[in-house]
């Protein structure tokens, strides 16, 4: 609108500007020179708008000659008109615009410009007021023109806002602060609104918040007039909530001080372009990411200006910015030197040839080196000029790194003994190694491109589909036992370890499959586990029949550890025992067969087949019995009975008892020949000798049960007699007791009897001594010779009694006290003795006592009882007329005394020696000597009590020595 | 109260009074001897009961021949009475017994007896025992009267 007007104004804010100047060069040349004012009068006199200046009342000072000109009309010349008041020469402006506004522009000291029609003329005019204080000064020109034109125009703006309505664009004009106050319909139906509803909204209402931000930027740069305009892609929301692109250009409208008035915004919807470039961009990211997934950097090669575009992948392989733009020479500064010639190379022969660039080198990154790879496709013009390339660069060091890898890998794989081979899903044969060539037996050029399926044993067919099947699983396989077969049919044991072989793109391609061979450990396992088997049964067969002394279960336990041992079908033990007819006993044990399968077959007999075992031979083993030639030589079967369970393979053991004896044999059968092993053989030897030892270790048992039984049975009779004498003891003790309390009692009515004795025995025989004395004195005169001889008599009984009694009682006295012994001199009992008896005196008798005497431990009492007897006894037996004699002697025997009383004395006949120390043993009549007989007694006894004993020897007519044994004291 | 120097013979064998009251004589002993047969009796005796209350009919005696064997009350156990008796404490006790027993001996010394005699089995025996006494006891030993 009005755009030619920008011109027109351009010309005349410089027309205005050189006014001002002009008034300064005035100013100046009024103070200065009047040339100058001549030289600014000129200038003014040359411009091509009217001007006059006015003093402060309003006097013309000054007007120029196109002043002059437009105001001619009026017939007013400048010379007239010098120094006349303005309002008095032009009446007419009184009242009007041209009024108001000089005195406003006095009043405010402003610059006024407005334009106004002057009726007497029939022009319209243009002014310019510069207020100064000491008057205006007024630029004027004819309008009129200007005007006509823009009625022109006014007249054309119907059709323009026609134009506006139906333009292909939308178009908007919005008032600063947004709102819409003008629209076209294509804008309201970009937005889906109608038009009133859009009217009085603003654009930012409508614009997409996330553009907010950029549009209201761009808008307050147009009006701080940083920029003229603005074009901004931008979203705007559409009623519906649908988001629209808008391709908005912008610009401000000015009013005529060049003050921004409105918005003019033109819309075109570009929502399906931009939908393109999102798809475009799209894959232009996917593009990226694909490449940044494999690592691969674009580029693109300007020929014009050598430049290369890198993409961001590229970029990190050079270690450069983001999106860098370098030159290819440049770039190839970074190359190793060694490889940058031959990159140089690399691109003029690709564009000689127009072929693709294909070039690798290495650059420094940081402290390693790292190798890119870049391939590059030439652009071509129509005429088959270069424009340029695009490329791709990757960093290859890994690559390079696994192509050294590789390389070692494939000679420890050559190398390796182990086969190594690969194939395809279709499982044929890729690669083969030497390894491989010596396992199977077929060279490489024999197998690649066959099926691996020639490895594989006809009955595992099945095999390599189902590991296919698990390693596409995802499975691994590893350390998986198989058989394979060779070239030349054997099988082998295999280990093999089974791995998937990917493509770049991670899709398993192919398997590889390594081999090895363990045929040698599988026998040597499978040995092992034989023997741990053996070893294992050996040890439980060892263990069971040392600890078997049932005769009976450890048979049964041998036959089926053996029959385990050989591995026999079945087998069975039998007796070597013979009844008085000579035959064999059915005694056996089975294992493996029914008892059933036998039973109708009676023992084994001494058959050529059987024989060398019960003669306790060598073990008899065929690999195929039926075709021994000792087999089926005997009556009535010929072989074996009809239904015995089949024989192929047999073995047969003899069990040898420690004796030598036979005790029976192991035999063992199976169907198959050749199931017996020298080895089985051998350990059955062994258990044979095993289970013979055993089994006399039973019998002994038993026999040792049998005499246990024995021993218990004489034990339990013993146990009986000893109850018996027990009860016996029991019983003894009981009358024991019973006596001793008897006794007891016996004693101490025996103690109250020679008390009762002592006193009462001995009072009548008092009375009888008393009266007899007493009728002896008192009536001697009044008795006769005879009769005093009676009473005599009876005295001399009394008396006799008297001393009985006095003995008796002593030697119950000596058996019966308690006595404690201690140390006695002998010597001195022996002196109080003789002191104390008349006939011991040695006016009556010769008694020596052989000093030193030792002392003894005893009882002086009994020691004088035994003292007083043998002394007195000594010198009493004597023949008449012989003066007694007794030598008194003592040695020591041991820890005893012996003290002995020899007497010339008429000795006692030996066989009379026991019966003088009884009491009342007497060997002379009391005629003859004197005595009670309780004496020698009461000697014995006493001696016994204190630990000793007497004794006597003695020849008749040759004296006696009596001794006495005492204990020593020390 | 009434002391003398009679003679008190506790005996119950009249052999034994008849022979002992021989040899008394024999000896010259005139002393009144009065004699007990039993052991109560004797006990009675001292105490005063019933009959014995005449104290000039039954004085004190100087000396009291004991026998060891009596009825009712035997002789130590009169012995003992007596010595448990204060006032009786001075009184001469002579055992005269057939029992030659060490234990009685210790037993009659241990209650207090101021001589243990065995009887003599011959009355020439007892003859020599009574002038003994007499010499001994009636001329030389001095009594401890008992007053009552």
């Amino acid at each position: 609108m009005l755009l030619d007007e920008n011109e027109e104004g351009l010309l005349r804010s410089v027309a205005l500007q050189n006014a001002r100047a002009v008034l300064l060069a005035r100013e100046r040349a009024e103070k200065e020179t009047v040339e100058a004012k001549q030289r600014v009068t000129r200038i003014l006199e040359s411009i091509t708008d009217g001007f006059y200046a006015l003093d402060k009342e309003w006097h013309f000072t000054y007007l120029n000659r196109k002043g002059e000109e437009i105001l001619s009309p009026l017939r007013r010349s400048r010379d007239d008109l010098m120094g006349k008041s303005f309002w008095e020469e032009f009446p007419a402006f009184l009242g009007t615009d041209i009024e108001k506004n000089y005195r406003r522009a006095f009043r405010e000291q402003a610059t006024v410009e407005f334009e106004t029609y002057f009726q007497p003329l029939d022009q319209w005019f243009e002014f310019h007021i510069y207020s100064a204080p000491d008057g205006l000064s007024v630029y004027f020109r004819d309008a009129t023109e200007r005007r006509r034109s823009l009625e022109s125009l006014r007249i054309s703006e119907g059709r323009l806002r026609a134009m506006f309505n139906q333009a292909a664009v939308g178009m908007a004009i919005a008032s600063l602060d947004g709102h819409l106050e003008q629209l076209n319909l294509r804008f309201s139906q970009f937005l889906g609104y109608s038009s009133e509803e859009l009217l009085g909204k603003s654009f930012l209402e409508v614009t997409h918040p996330e553009d907010l931000e950029k549009t209201g930027e761009k808008v307050r740069k147009l009006i701080s007039a940083e920029i003229e305009d603005y074009t901004l892609e931008k979203r705007y929301q559409r009623k519906n909530g649908e988001i629209v692109w808008g391709m908005t250009s912008v610009t401000l409208l000015k009013d005529q001080q060049g003050r921004p008035e409105k918005f003019v915004g033109i819309i075109e919807d570009i929502t399906t372009r931009k939908h393109a470039e999102a798809a475009v961009r799209e894959g232009a990211e996917r593009l990226q990411l694909a490449l940044s997934a494999g690592h691969l950097g674009d580029w693109s090669w300007n020929a014009a200006t050598d430049l290369l575009t890198l993409g961001p992948e590229a970029c990190r392989a050079f270690v450069l910015p983001k999106s860098s733009v370098v030159s290819w020479s440049a770039l190839r500064e970074q190359f190793h030197p060694d490889d940058r010639q031959r990159d140089l190379a690399a691109v003029a022969e690709a564009l000689a040839k127009k072929s693709d660039y294909a070039s690798e080198y290495r650059i420094q990154r940081d402290q390693s080196v790292v190798w890119i790879a870049s391939r590059g496709r030439g652009v071509y013009s129509a005429d088959g000029a270069i424009k340029g390339m695009i490329g791709v660069v990757q960093n290859v060091t890994g690559q390079k790194e696994a192509e050294k890898t590789r390389s070692r890998l494939a000679s420890v794989v050559e190398s390796s003994d182990d086969s190594i081979i690969s194939t395809g899903l279709d499982t044929v044969i890729m690669t083969w190694n030497k390894g491989a060539e010596r396992m199977f037996g077929y060279t490489a050029a024999e197998v690649i491109g066959k099926s691996v399926a020639i490895l594989i044993p006809p009955d595992s067919e099945d095999e390599e589909p189902k590991i296919l099947q698990r390693l596409l699983n995802g499975e691994r396989i590893d350390h998986y036992e198989t058989l394979r077969a060779r070239n030349d049919g054997t099988l082998l044991n295999v280990s093999l370890t089974v791995s998937p072989i990917y493509d770049s793109a991670n899709n398993i391609v192919g398997v590889s499959k390594i081999s090895r061979d363990i045929t040698d450990r599988k026998r040597a396992e499978e040995a092992l586990k034989d023997e741990r088997r053996i070893l294992e049964l050996l040890n439980d067969t060892g263990k069971a029949i040392a600890s078997q002394l049932d005769l009976r279960n450890l048979v049964q336990t041998v036959t089926d550890a053996s029959t385990a041992l050989t591995g026999a079908k079945f087998g069975a033990f039998f007796y070597n025992v013979a009844n008085e007819q000579g035959e064999s006993l059915m005694l056996y044990t089975l294992s493996g067969a029914s008892r059933e399968a036998f039973e109708n077959f009676g023992q084994p007999r001494a058959t050529a087949i059987f024989s060398p075992t019960f003669k306790g031979e060598a073990p008899v083993r065929s690999e195929d019995i039926t075709k021994d030639p000792r087999y089926g030589q005997t009556e009535p079967h010929f072989g074996m009975p009809k239904g015995h369970l089949p024989v192929k393979s047999y073995l047969a053991v003899p069990v040898v008892s420690r004796s030598g004896a036979v005790i029976g044999g192991l035999f063992f059968g199976h169907p198959e020949p050749a199931k017996f092993t020298e080895r089985a053989e051998r350990l059955i030897v062994g258990v044979a000798a095993q289970a013979a030892i055993a089994i006399d270790n039973a019998r002994l048992y038993d026999g040792a049960q049998r005499e246990i039984a024995e021993r218990k049975r004489v034990e339990e009779a013993l146990r009986e007699a000893q109850d018996q004498l027990r009860r016996h003891a029991d019983k003894l003790e009981e009358q024991v007791a019973e006596r001793t309390a008897r006794l007891r009692e016996t004693i101490q009515e025996l103690e109250a009897f020679s008390y009762s004795v002592s006193h009462d025995m001995r009072s009548p025989l008092r009375a009888m001594q008393g009266y007899s004395d007493a009728l002896l004195e008192d009536y001697k005169s009044k008795l006769d010779e005879p009769g005093q001889d009676y009473l005599k008599r009876i005295r001399r009984a009394a008396s006799r009694m008297d001393l009985l009694i006095q003995d008796v009682l002593a030697y119950s006295r000596v058996a019966k006290g308690e006595i404690a012994l201690e140390k006695v001199k002998i010597e001195n009992v022996i002196h109080d003795v003789i002191q104390n008896y008349p006939a011991l005196q040695a006016d009556q008798a010769l008694i020596t006592v052989h000093s030193p005497l030792p002392p003894v431990l005893g009882h002086e009492a009994y020691l004088t009882q035994i003292v007083s007897n043998f002394l007195n006894n000594a010198v009493k037996f004597v023949s008449p007329g012989t003066k007694p004699r007794v030598d008194v002697r003592a040695t020591i025997q041991g820890d005893m005394v012996r003290v002995s009383f020899e007497d010339n004395g008429i000795g006692i006949a030996p066989e009379h020696q026991a019966q003088i120390f009884q009491i009342f043993g007497r060997v002379y009549s009391e005629k003859q000597f004197e005595g009670t007989g309780i004496g020698l007694a009461i000697a014995k006894k006493a001696a016994e009590r204190m630990g000793g004993f007497v004794g006597v020897v003695s020849e008749l007519g040759r004296g006696s020595q009596f001794f006495v044994l005492l204990k020593r004291a020390l | 109260m009434s002391t003398t120097n009679s003679i008190l013979l506790i005996e119950d064998n009249e052999d034994d009074v008849f022979l002992m009251k021989r040899a008394l004589k024999g000896a010259g002993i005139t002393n009144q001897l009065r004699v007990l047969e039993d052991g109560q009796r004797a006990i009675d005796y001292f105490s005063g009961l019933g009959e014995f209350a005449d104290r000039d009919q039954y004085p004190i005696p100087a000396i009291v021949f004991l026998d060891l064997k009596l009825p009712i009350k035997m002789g130590l156990d009169v012995l003992a009475w007596i010595r448990a008796r204060e006032e009786f404490a001075s009184l001469v006790v002579v055992v005269l017994t057939s029992s030659n027993e060490s234990s009685d001996v210790k037993r009659a010394y241990g209650l207090g007896a101021n001589s243990y005699v065995v009887k003599p089995p011959t009355a020439d025996q007892l003859l020599d025992l009574a002038k003994a006494f007499k010499w001994y006891w009636l001329e030389f030993n001095r009594f401890d009267r008992v007053t009552l």
